[in-house]
């Protein structure tokens, strides 16, 4: 047998257990809504702690992140920076969330501050910029795992090719089982990545430099100081990292497929566990991190600096099963994300758009299949998108989070400020997202555009809040609240 | 405010300064290895082992207030 035959026998066997563990999932699960978004409000602590690393790292971690150690040395050490104080703000918006859920029915981000802030127009708002951010990420973990294998089966299986049948048995378990589909899968992918991110992180270094110590001494100590080198390779400024370092961190817990969790959570016991855990789960990309360093000064070097880990698999004449294994590794991290990625899409699309913004009843069962229905749709977007655009993943990811991290002052707005008003979250909305995305073609403020834009953001919630404000606290926590259902 | 609560601001305050490179910039960017790997790569690894133990310490400190599973308790900080 060929060694692309092994390697894609392995792949096949992996996508197989993938498939079985995640339709079986759906078993104990209602036929509502709320079984096939939230789980039925059941997900204990495994689960949740899974669900919640795993969604976060995606095919970025075994091809961006290394690409970024590779190719900018130590300015990748805020891919962990943020991380770690990220996902802490769930430790208080989680439960405060999951409670508003179980209250009145929320299933999304969108209904939350809608419902909160008595303002039917915010859910289609919120969830058209989910989608905006949501189309090309799912289009990043597309494009990842057709290249993995692409470049893995010596161009035998093209990236287009490779991303439909990967995405084809995402489409198939998450069509089957919903959210819990997602958490199961991501549960096996989270264990698979985390051993097989350690193996390679030890074993490269070794094999390439003679170990982890020894391939650091050799190299210049400037290109392992932060603030490191920007994408482009000029050295990277301070307000650049560490304002990079703020705004992803804001924008983190805000993603509208990982706080949608919330809702998922058994009890806010699981919650506050979850994001006491979540730190460890940074960890996991220090290895990550040392197999992009492994390929400095390695000659031949890879063409590009995402394709630094399969380029050094290639080239140190390692065994197919081994090689298998990482490439099943690679499409764990894109899987894990883009599974939570497409069932959040077609769920927020549904529920904030359908029927919060357009005010459309549905039975249970007519929701689920409308959900189930809307997949098809993102996901030949998304596939398009991938298989048309070549953005690289760092400048991608980095894109997504400005928008996403906006989401935070309305979010917070709604449930901590009893002043904020419909208006005035809609505004912030609208003026931090146009300020992040408009920014960087007008001026260079010398930090992350997302930071000028939350703060306009927040300024907009809190003059427009207070100029259409009279009369609206009384109604603020009203179960009437749009979406109040089951 | 209660003591942990005010002990888990000042440690938040001082680790998003920290990670930002507002803080300790120069121990951070020192030259060398700590471990085997670079300072700057040993110092945010430690931000993160160090914060899963203070908010493990913050977590488990929390006054009981009658939580269950299936059901949620009064969340602090909301509104």
């Amino acid at each position: 047998m060929s060694e692309q035959a092994q390697v894609l026998v392995v792949v096949g066997a992996y996508l197989a257990l993938s498939l079985g563990v995640g339709w079986r999932a759906a078993r104990g699960t209602s036929a509502s809504a709320t079984g096939y978004v939230a789980g039925d409000r059941s997900m204990g602590g495994l689960l949740m702690y899974f669900v919640t690393g795993a969604t976060i790292f995606s095919a970025f971690a075994f091809l961006g992140a290394p690409g970024r150690a590779f190719s900018t040395g130590g300015a990748a050490f805020h891919i962990i920076a943020f991380g770690v104080i990220g996902f802490l703000p769930f430790y208080w918006t989680g439960p405060a969330a999951a409670r508003l859920g179980r209250e009145h029915g929320y299933l999304t981000q969108g209904e939350l501050v809608a419902g909160q802030l008595r303002s039917r127009a915010l859910a289609p708002v919120m969830a058209l910029v989910g989608i905006v951010a949501f189309v090309p990420y799912l289009a990043l973990q597309m494009r990842g795992a057709g290249l993995v294998l692409e470049v893995l089966t010596g161009g035998h299986v093209s990236v287009e090719v490779g991303a439909a049948a990967v995405y084809g048995v995402v489409f198939l378990y998450v069509w089957h089982s919903g959210v819990m589909g997602v958490g199961w899968t991501n549960t096996l992918q989270g264990m698979f990545m985390m051993v097989l991110a350690w193996a390679l992180g030890l074993y490269l270094p070794r094999a390439i430099h003679g170990g982890v110590g020894a391939m650091f001494e050799r190299m210049d100590p400037e290109f392992l100081r932060m603030p490191g080198l920007s994408t482009s390779g000029e050295p990277w400024s301070w307000s650049m990292y560490g304002s990079s370092v703020l705004v992803m961190a804001i924008g983190f817990s805000f993603w509208p497929h990982l706080f949608q969790k919330a809702f998922a959570a058994r009890s806010d016991r699981v919650i506050r566990r979850t994001v006491v855990l979540y730190p460890t789960f940074q960890i996991f990309l220090v290895p990550i991190l040392l197999i992009g360093f492994a390929g400095v000064g390695y000659a031949p070097p890879p063409s590009q600096p995402d394709q630094v880990l399969p380029h050094l698999l290639l080239q140190l004449d390692i065994p197919a099963l081994l090689v298998g294994l990482f490439c099943a590794g690679a499409l764990a991290a894109s899987m894990s994300s883009g599974d939570a990625i497409l069932h959040s899409a077609a769920s927020i699309l549904v529920r904030d758009g359908w029927i919060v913004g357009a005010g459309r009843e549905l039975s249970a069962e007519a929701e689920r299949t409308a959900i189930r229905w809307t997949l098809l749709p993102i996901l030949v977007l998304s596939y398009v998108t991938a298989t048309t655009f070549h953005e690289d993943r760092v400048g991608l990811l980095a894109y997504a989070y400005g928008p996403v991290g906006q989401l935070a002052p309305p979010v917070l707005a709604a449930r901590f400020w009893r002043g904020a008003t419909g208006q005035g979250a809609l505004a912030g909305r609208v003026a931090g997202s146009t300020v992040t995305i408009g920014l960087p073609f007008v001026a260079d403020l010398g930090v992350h555009p997302g930071l000028p834009g939350l703060a306009v953001n927040a300024l907009a919630i809190v003059v427009v809040s207070k100029l259409t404000g009279s009369g609206q606290g009384s109604t603020r926590n009203d179960p009437r609240a749009p979406s109040s259902r089951t | 405010m209660r003591l942990r609560d005010m002990l888990l601001a000042a440690y938040l305050a001082v680790a998003v300064l920290s990670l930002t490179g507002v803080l300790f910039r120069d121990l951070a960017t020192h030259d060398g290895l700590v471990l085997g790997v670079p300072v700057g790569l040993a110092w945010v690894t430690g931000w993160a082992l160090a914060t899963f133990a203070c908010m493990a310490l913050y977590h488990v400190t929390r006054p009981e207030r009658g939580e269950d599973a299936g059901h949620g308790d009064d969340s602090e900080g909301a509104r």
